[in-house]
């Protein structure tokens, strides 16, 4: 690739990425995570330490996203652009950390790659800390290559960019621990690469690091420890959550049938490997450390939450993508020029259908349709009903675009207000929690992010109940109506209901997602069903 | 590529050779014990394929654990050596090429004798073989009565000779002048029956087969050999080697009753004490078969006279060697037994297509889990200890060629008769596609098998059914590629010229 061409490429990557964020992502309805997020940067600057420590988090971004919002105001798309500017930032970086690793050529290809990802396009717009994740990260990865690769009169500028940017993302989230793992590990395979005074100035760093963040810790400690109230509470990964994080990577948030085969064509793997075997290729330090940065804290992780607590969660690991986007790259300068450049348009190609189809595709598994649920109970829940969510925490984002008069409460019954854990569930306390709804005639219950008592609270309902309604609105986001009085029920009422499902295709009534929409949600589950 | 590159680097670190080894026996434990059995006959199958692979693994780390063996030499050591040079009807201008780098070495007496075997081989040119002989002023002997094909062409020779050592080439062969100072010395040591060195070949890069040949020699060449030395268990390749004459007169001569009787006559040295040594050193640079079907014969020849081991000299049982050689020989053998693996692996998946049978039944992530690392780590070991000299082409023509594994197993097995046959150093130009058959066949199989199971199944694509697909398309991969050579080629053979300038300089243009 000519050099003249590469301002263009990234200026037009950039471009690529905010357009896509502007027409595709801004709209998306506002996730769990996303209305977690903002309800702690609402906070006052100790009060997001406070919440923050009791989360899984550290408080960086939270404090950072607070400040943003007090300045432009605090809509979500303003929220979001937050994160867009870090990830557009990011794809500069990354090219350059490519280049300075290994070649303008390689480094391009891993930046189309990093820019084309469904991974990151998703989680660069949200309001979450997963793009400054991969900031901090990619601007520490720079810094380290620069240890071993940059000009020595530079040197104590790399070793204190190494140093600053470690701290920022020590404090940005959890999970760059990792990262300094990786580094750590790296430089005791190939410390002989490094200058010297190395070793000193690395214990120096570490011993620096450890003492600002050993207060964090004890504070979190003081809170009741890592996730003290915090949930949804995460179950151990399988080996099938491990190389889905690498599907992710790739290929994004893809319905459950096209994700598994694309996991099952694994085998093929293999021959991608045998390809790579050519005359006169050599390992290098730059292909193992970005390998390592890929795969070792995956790994690591997945072990651990095996061994210790499950923490294994896909974006966690998005401070990794931009190594991994580079090993991909790097793998495939082992190939003959001709199958490396079939094989790097088949990729690229590849993954912009499937960031396509992440990006039309409802039942993209990363998809939580709040407002559309929201907006449908709203058209349709009268004061007369109630509306209940579960699992109790999504309240937060369903009350976030919930404008109806039906009252909105939580199944098992929690009050927000109220410091301490969300009551367990329990099918006694289900009884006692249903039996307050008193004379409300339907229970519209929005079933999402299941922690384990999803289908006895269903079946509850299920054998006490008529059920009127269903409506699958995202992946594993379910509403569900059922009749729990009929004293004030008139037949006119029925009979209204009974229309409004048959004119709408049982997508609703006025205010409703309209056809187009509806038609676009085709693999949604849609019925009525026992409707007397 | 310089041509040494393969002797350079061998070594891989001892940890990741470790690991190594637990990835091969975890996987191995994994699918046969810890993952749901299905189809019994399948599934015996496929844990056949994987000891045998469990086996290929943990011997070749254990052959290239320590690849650096030094062992001392003494330069004052300079007894009498006669060059034999077979010969049964190659170019002249090939033999001719070889007998004057034979006459350039440099050491201080050496008596270089042509073993002509046109005669009795029916060769146009054994007489042209005669003339070059007294032109060059070589001795030329010449065999009036078949036996025993090269090997008796050797013993011949060597009923006429005398001098304590003898130094073999093939007649495409040619030694550098510091081949016999860089080998003889080591016969200091009363103890050592041969030394072998590299059996490079010159014209690697000049057509497909040829490359292919040679990258697949460069494993073996490389770190095994190397590995091997420590061992005391190096392979007699019967070229560009050294021979004590008492210790080859002791075994009998050179073995004349199979068509690889320099790697049994190797084990009748060993098994009668003799040392062995391998110089990592190209002392000498020959041709590769340029064609598809002078590559065939080749390894036809080297499994079966391997192969011969097993099934007619007891190998497993014999008396005279240590374990160590034990292994070791039967590791070298027991490669030419993969083919039945390979047929094994190939077959897995269009049973699954045509019966809906598969051999283990579990999650395909499960699987990858533990295949994954395993495979990668291997591939990164098998490049790492061949210095990057290990290429898919070379993996290709060893897993593809599984049909001439089955054949000399099962010839071998049943004592057929097997004529030997001398590779040719010109290319044929030709189609040989009609030797891989089966490989061809392969591939509509598994697009008709594929294409079957989801009729079959309503439409319906099971991850099953993509993880056998996959493999399917893995193995109808590597076999195009052994396809492609067996097609005409259009690259044209190395000449002989070149191959001379291409000794003197080092290194060839091509």
């Amino acid at each position: 690739m000519k050099r003249v061409y590469i301002p263009y490429i990234l200026i037009g990557l950039v471009v690529f990425a905010f357009l896509f964020s502007m027409f595709y992502m801004m709209p998306q309805s506002i996730g769990l995570d996303e209305s977690q997020t903002l309800w702690q940067a609402e906070h006052t600057f100790t009060g997001i330490f406070y919440v923050v420590g009791q989360d899984v988090h550290v408080p960086l971004y939270h404090i950072m996203l607070h400040y943003w919002l007090m300045l432009f105001g605090s809509s979500v798309t303003v929220a979001r652009l937050l994160s867009l500017i870090f990830y557009l930032v990011t794809i500069p970086l990354v090219y350059y950390l490519g280049k300075i690793a290994f070649n303008e050529s390689l480094s391009i290809f891993a930046t189309i790659l990093f820019t084309i990802s469904p991974f990151t396009n998703w989680y660069g717009s949200i309001i979450r800390m997963y793009s400054l994740l991969t900031l901090v990260t990619v601007a520490s990865q720079i810094f380290f290559i620069l240890l071993f690769k940059g000009k020595p009169e530079h040197r104590k500028a790399y070793w204190f960019g190494y140093f600053f940017s470690c701290l920022l993302g020590i404090y940005t989230h959890y999970f760059f621990l990792l990262m300094l793992g990786v580094d750590g590990l790296f430089y005791i395979a190939y410390h002989k690469i490094f200058p010297k005074h190395s070793l000193r100035n690395f214990v120096m760093i570490t011993l620096i690091l450890a003492a600002l963040f050993v207060p964090w810790l004890y504070y979190v400690h003081t809170l009741g420890g890592f996730g003290a109230n915090t949930t949804p509470k995460l179950t151990a990964p399988s080996t099938v959550d491990v190389f889905n994080t690498f599907s992710n990577f790739l290929f994004g948030f893809q319905a459950d049938p096209l994700n598994t085969a694309i996991l099952s064509a694994w085998p093929l793997l293999t021959l991608l490997l045998f390809f790579a075997l050519q005359k006169n290729q050599k390992v290098s330090p730059e292909g193992v450390y970005f390998t390592a940065a890929a795969i070792v804290p995956i790994v690591l992780a997945a072990a651990l939450s095996h061994v210790i607590e499950p923490f294994y969660l896909s974006r966690y690991f998005i401070g990794f993508f931009p190594s991994f986007c580079l090993a991909v790259a790097w793998f495939f300068s082992f190939y003959p020029q001709s199958a490396a450049t079939v094989g790097k348009f088949a990729l690229a190609g590849f993954m912009v259908v499937m960031l396509q189809i992440q990006t039309v595709n409802p039942q993209a598994s990363v998809k939580e349709d709040y407002s559309q649920v929201a907006s449908y109970v709203s058209a349709n829940a009268s004061s007369r009903d109630i509306v209940a969510v579960s699992a109790p925490f999504t309240v937060y984002p369903f009350e976030y675009y919930y404008t109806g008069s039906a009252t909105l409460t939580t199944l098992p019954v929690w009050d927000q207000l109220v410091s301490g854990p969300i009551p367990a569930f329990t099918t006694s306390t289900l009884a006692a929690n249903v039996g307050t709804f008193g004379n409300y005639q339907k229970l519209y219950l929005i079933l999402s992010y299941n922690q384990g008592y999803e289908s006895d609270l269903q079946m509850y309902f299920e054998t006490h109940y008529q059920r009127l309604y269903e409506q699958n609105f995202s992946p594993d986001l379910t509403l569900y109506v059922y009749q729990l009085n009929y004293n004030n029920t008139t037949l006119a009422d029925m009979q209204t209901i009974v229309n409004s499902y048959a004119v709408s295709g049982g997508a609703g009534a006025a205010g409703t997602p309209s056809t187009e929409q509806a038609s676009s949600t085709s693999s949604a589950t849609l019925s009525v069903v026992n409707y007397q | 590529m310089h041509d040494e590159q393969f002797l350079k680097n061998t070594q891989v670190p001892k940890l990741l050779l470790a690991v190594n080894i637990l990835l091969a026996l975890f996987y191995f434990f994994m699918i046969a014990f810890f993952f749901q059995k299905g189809e019994l006959v399948l599934f015996w199958l496929l844990i056949f394929g994987e000891v045998f692979h469990l086996w290929q693994a943990i011997t070749f780390i254990w052959t290239i654990w320590d690849t650096e063996h030094d062992v001392p030499k003494d330069p004052q050591f300079t007894p009498p050596v006669d060059v034999f040079i077979t010969v049964a009807g190659e170019p002249i201008d090939v033999i001719e090429a070889t007998v004057r780098g034979a006459l350039a070495m440099d050491y201080p007496n050496f008596y270089v004798f042509i073993l002509n075997d046109g005669y009795v081989a029916k060769k146009e040119n054994w007489a042209d073989v005669v003339r070059l002989a007294d032109q060059l002023g070589v001795n030329c002997i010449t065999r009036r009565k078949p036996r025993g094909a090269k090997a008796g062409n050797i013993n011949n020779g060597l009923s006429v000779t005398e001098s304590p050592f003898v130094a073999f080439f093939d007649s495409d062969h040619i030694p550098k002048p510091e081949f016999l100072r860089e080998t003889v010395p080591y016969f200091a040591d009363s103890q050592l029956a041969f030394v072998q060195t590299p059996q490079f070949y010159k014209n690697s890069e000049t057509n497909f087969v040829a490359g292919g040949a040679w990258e697949q020699q460069s494993l073996f060449f490389g770190p095994i050999c190397k590995g091997k030395n420590r061992l005391n268990a190096v392979t007699m390749c019967g070229t560009n080697m050294v021979v004590r004459r008492t210790a080859l007169m002791e075994v009998g001569g050179m073995y004349e009753g199979s068509i690889a009787e320099d790697f049994i006559t190797g084990f009748f040295l060993h098994k009668n004490g003799w040392k062995s040594l391998y110089v990592p050193k190209v002392l000498a640079r020959g041709l590769a078969p340029e064609d598809f079907l002078a590559y065939t014969k080749q390894q036809a020849r080297w499994a079966r006279g391997s192969l011969d081991l097993i099934f007619q000299h007891n190998l497993l049982f014999t008396r005279g060697i240590t374990f160590k050689q034990r292994m070791q020989y039967l590791s070298s053998v027991s490669y030419f037994l993969s083919g039945w693996v390979v047929l094994i692996d190939a077959i897995i998946p269009l049973m699954f297509f045509f019966t809906g049978q598969f051999p283990i039944q579990t999650s395909t992530m499960a699987l990858a889990t533990v295949f994954i690392p395993y495979i990668l780590l291997m591939l990164y070991t098998i490049q790492r200890s061949s210095n990057s000299s290990f290429t898919y082409r070379a993996l290709a023509f060893s897993v593809a060629g599984f049909q001439i594994h089955i054949a000399s197993s099962v010839a071998s097995f049943f004592r057929r008769k097997s004529g030997f046959s001398i590779t040719p150093k010109r290319a044929q130009r030709g189609n040989f596609l009609y030797l891989t058959v089966a490989q061809m066949a392969y591939i509509p199989l598994v697009v008709a098998g594929a294409a079957y199971s989801v009729v079959h199944a309503h439409g319906v694509v099971t991850p099953a059914w993509v993880a056998n697909f996959s493999w399917g398309l893995i193995n109808a991969v590597v076999f195009a590629k052994y396809v492609r050579a067996a097609a005409p080629q259009t690259q044209e053979p190395m000449t002989v010229s070149a191959l001379l300038q291409a000794t003197q300089n080092q290194e060839v243009e091509i």
